[in-house]
């Protein structure tokens, strides 16, 4: 799986969670960026990607990742 | 030895003076001696528990990490990976929970033994039967709960990969017993902590400047608001039915003040004097008065137990077997997404009721948590609700007055919490509310409040140079860069204000000893 294509599928999965069909994530983009993304949603967020991309984060990834880059860095490793 | 005495001030110019002239290399040696010279001059016996809390978890570490480096993984066929892997992760959870287990078994043993068998045997009670163990008769060390907190959050970070192990005792020692933290925290991670701590760092004139101005703000916020917003607070709080709807409010409000100016004045101090010596601190305040929402308060009021238990407790929670199952199996019965809030609500409710349990072996800590736990959970659950209203009415969120309001909501609801939290008992707390409810209670009453009308208009005029100071702070400004742009005269007058007002206006008392700060007792 390439980047460009984990970065469309992660849009959708941001695009559903946060109810916001404007958002599209890049590899800088932060909770603070987008609004609502606090520690409640950040779970429901990690479930959503580990069912699209059937892959799982380990506690370090959930506590550690910084921003969306980490995240897709993880995926492409994992999925 | 408290940050307000004079001993303070002794201790730490010896510190901060011999800091810099011992050799880089061994300068952590010298902050090691100096911390545990700090927390001994406590109480010598206090020193056994600290020490013991350090010996286990940093033992419990390297145990890890010899675990997880006993087979390489990566030289394994793909089929094996996956068992050897699980084989490790069993190995390292094992050790990771005997150091949990012990470390929190210290902690409820002196802190919560005598409150959980009086509960029990209150309970036995009610149903005619005799429960009555022996209560422990033991002073609870200062420091323990944050201490404890800070290496279990250690051992789990070693656990998680987060960082390695520390293989010199002495220098995690140092971590566990660093003097400008220990007592009432910041609670630290070793992987941040660590970047500064261990290195000799050279004298800087500017950060020594910094560093002494922040130190001199914490001074004031503690000993001239705190201190003298507290001598209203402890006449009418324990009297508040010799007292008018009126007093109490203000009282209310005086304590929302007070335990702020206390606890972030601690900070201050802290901060301030571990930065003279180029050693960063996690900041545990950012303006949290001026928060829009309940969440939004808790992620700038005690930041690092915030993050704490968000990282330790609530997002393993959340990620557990258990949980996942459970929403698995409301899933099929009331919906994906009623499943996933139901699950959130469960886990929140645990977090808040150890947050107000963290505070102490009180009901009134454990229903202040728990009131923030169900308000935590009905802003989640009335959001889209709340979010269709907005949009429907087109209320503009960035609107300042629509922004204050809710600033001003946050702050009556937080006001509401620290009933619960200064009574001394449920009763206590109740009473008031009900007081303030009552039809019959008169507006206001003769009754003195303890501080005359000179000390309060004293008060308000420091409680407002502080909400100025929180706006630069709400917006990142750091003030002590403006000031250091000025010229040398204005500069120096800034300073000198600011000293003689502590000196002038601080509350000292006849025959001054200097109280003690609010979150010492946790």
């Amino acid at each position: 799986m390439d980047r460009a294509e984990i970065f469309e599928r992660l849009n959708n999965v941001f695009r559903d969670v946060f109810d916001d069909d404007s958002i599209t994530v890049s590899d800088n983009t932060t909770a603070s960026d987008i609004d609502g993304w606090d520690s409640l949603m950040h779970i429901t967020l990690i479930s959503a990607v580990e069912d699209e991309f059937d892959m799982k984060f380990d506690m370090k990834s959930v506590v550690a990742m910084k921003n969306v880059g980490d995240m897709a860095d993880i995926i492409e490793k994992e999925a | 030895m408290i940050f307000t005495s004079v001993k303070f001030l002794v201790f730490i110019t010896a510190v901060v003076s011999i800091y810099f002239i011992f050799p880089k290399k061994y300068r952590w040696i010298w902050l090691l001696a100096s911390s545990y010279f700090f927390y001994l001059s406590a109480s010598v016996k206090y020193g056994i528990f600290l020490v013991f809390s350090t010996v286990v978890t940093y033992t419990a570490a390297l145990l890890i990490e010899k675990v997880s480096e006993s087979i390489d993984v990566s030289l394994l066929p793909k089929e094996q990976k996956k068992q050897a892997r699980q084989i490790l992760d069993k190995r390292k959870k094992i050790i990771t929970a005997i150091a949990i287990v012990i470390n929190f078994g210290v902690l409820f043993a002196l802190k919560y033994y005598n409150f959980t068998v009086e509960n029990i045997s209150a309970i036995a009670d009610t149903f005619g039967l005799k429960f009555s163990p022996a209560l422990l008769n033991v002073l609870l060390p200062v420091g323990i709960s944050f201490y404890t907190f800070q290496v279990i959050g250690y051992i789990i970070d070693v656990y998680r990969g987060i960082n390695k192990a520390e293989r010199n005792f002495f220098k995690y020692a140092l971590f566990v017993s660093y003097f400008p933290q220990i007592m009432q925290g910041p609670i630290g991670r070793f992987s941040e902590l660590s970047k500064t701590l261990y290195t000799g760092h050279a004298f800087d004139y500017e950060r020594f400047t910094f560093a002494l101005q922040r130190m001199l703000l914490g001074f004031f916020e503690k000993l001239v608001i705190a201190d003298r917003l507290a001598i209203a607070v402890d006449t009418v709080w324990p009297d508040y039915q010799s007292y008018g709807k009126f007093e109490i409010l203000l009282i209310g409000v005086f304590y929302a003040i007070q335990i702020y100016a206390d606890f972030a004045g601690y900070m201050d101090i802290a901060l301030g004097a571990s930065q003279i010596m180029g050693i960063r601190l996690s900041e545990n305040f950012k303006a949290p008065y001026f928060s829009a929402s309940i969440p939004e308060f808790w992620r700038r009021w005690h930041i690092t137990l915030g993050s704490w238990f968000r990282d330790y407790l609530f997002y393993p929670v959340m990620r557990s077997g258990w949980c996942t199952a459970l929403g698995k199996k409301l899933k099929g019965i009331i919906g994906k997404k009623a499943s996933s809030k139901a699950t959130t609500v469960i886990a929140l409710l645990c977090v808040w009721f150890f947050t107000g349990m963290w505070h102490g072996a009180n009901w009134t800590y454990i229903m202040w948590g728990v009131y923030y736990g169900v308000l935590i959970i009905l802003s989640t659950l009335f959001a889209p609700l709340f979010d269709s209203f907005v949009q429907k009415h087109s209320i503009n969120r960035d609107n300042p007055v629509y922004k204050s309001l809710q600033i001003l909501k946050t702050f009556i609801l937080v006001c509401i919490g620290y009933i619960f939290f200064r009574s001394d008992t449920l009763s206590q707390a109740f009473g008031i509310i009900g007081r303030i409810l009552n039809f019959s209670t008169p507006l206001t009453s003769p009754a003195g409040i303890g501080i005359d009308r000179a000390d309060i208009i004293a008060a308000a005029v420091f409680v407002l140079l502080l909400i100025i100071i929180d706006i630069f702070r709400a917006y990142d400004i750091d003030i002590r860069e403006i000031i250091a742009k000025k010229n040398i005269v204005l500069r120096w007058a800034i300073y000198f204000i600011m000293l003689f007002a502590v000196i002038i206006f601080g509350i000292y008392g006849p025959g001054y000893t200097s109280s003690s700060f609010i979150y010492f007792q946790f």
